[in-house]
């Protein structure tokens, strides 16, 4: 299976975003509706400050996580162009771990008021992923500077 | 960058184009042209070995080194020379 390049893995993942980007901007315009149905369904009644606040840390998270598949898209897109490792890309891996941290933050918060076990999950998954976010973009950053050094030695 | 690359000196010398030395040497015009420049961060030794076959001279003909002045406005000589008592 070939991983990147054209009609690559790479490919087919940076399209995706795309469908991603759409499927999540309708998920965020639906919110409202969408936790009404799962309140219907679970036929809980958990009062209108929790529903809003619910509503918030969706809404705060869900546009986080889009602004995350763009950095994605981008860094797919010149992966698969043939030039990954640019200090661009290091800053953009770099911006997916800062934009990891107000999510983690947000779903901490809402572990004291948002009634579900989700929540500590999806506030450690993204602690984590924020923490080993960074350590890739360093890692990345200097691939790109032994990069820059090899392209420099004749 | 203090060392100096005399590769236009060499390939005056010996007649060469820029074109015929790439092949012979087996580096792309571009990497050639990096190396003219002094834009070059370092030079392998096989690379060096064959521009000194290809131009049939020695390494010290290709580099040489140009000690960079001291910053600053109050540098003083750079000569190592004595200071005056007074």
């Amino acid at each position: 299976m070939k991983i990147l390049g054209q009609k690559s893995l790479g490919t087919f993942l940076e399209k995706m975003c795309w469908f991603l980007l759409a499927a999540g901007a309708a998920v965020i315009a639906g919110l409202p509706w969408l936790l009404g149905f799962y309140y219907n369904l679970k036929q809980e009644d958990y009062g209108r400050p929790v529903i809003l606040f619910t509503l918030a840390v969706l809404y705060i998270s869900g546009a986080i996580a889009l602004a995350i598949l763009v950095q994605l898209r981008l860094i797919l897109r010149d992966v698969n162009c043939g030039s990954p490792f640019t200090m661009k890309n290091a800053r953009r891996i770099k911006t997916v771990a800062w934009l990891c941290m107000p999510i983690a933050l947000l779903y901490i918060a809402g572990i004291f008021t948002i009634p579900s076990a989700l929540v500590i999950l999806i506030a450690l998954v993204f602690l984590f992923l924020a923490a080993l976010t960074f350590v890739l973009a360093e890692v990345f950053r200097q691939a790109v500077l032994y990069k820059e050094e090899n392209d420099l030695t004749i | 960058m203090p060392i100096i690359v005399n590769l236009d000196i060499m390939m005056a010398k010996r007649r060469i184009s820029a074109t015929e030395l790439s092949e012979k040497v087996g580096i792309t015009m571009a990497n050639l042209s990096i190396l003219k420049n002094n834009k070059a961060r370092a030079v392998r030794f096989s690379t060096l070995e064959a521009l000194c076959r290809v131009l049939n001279c020695q390494p010290a003909d290709l580099l040489t080194y140009e000690k960079e002045p001291p910053e600053g406005p109050a540098a003083g000589p750079t000569d190592g020379g004595e200071k005056e008592d007074h």
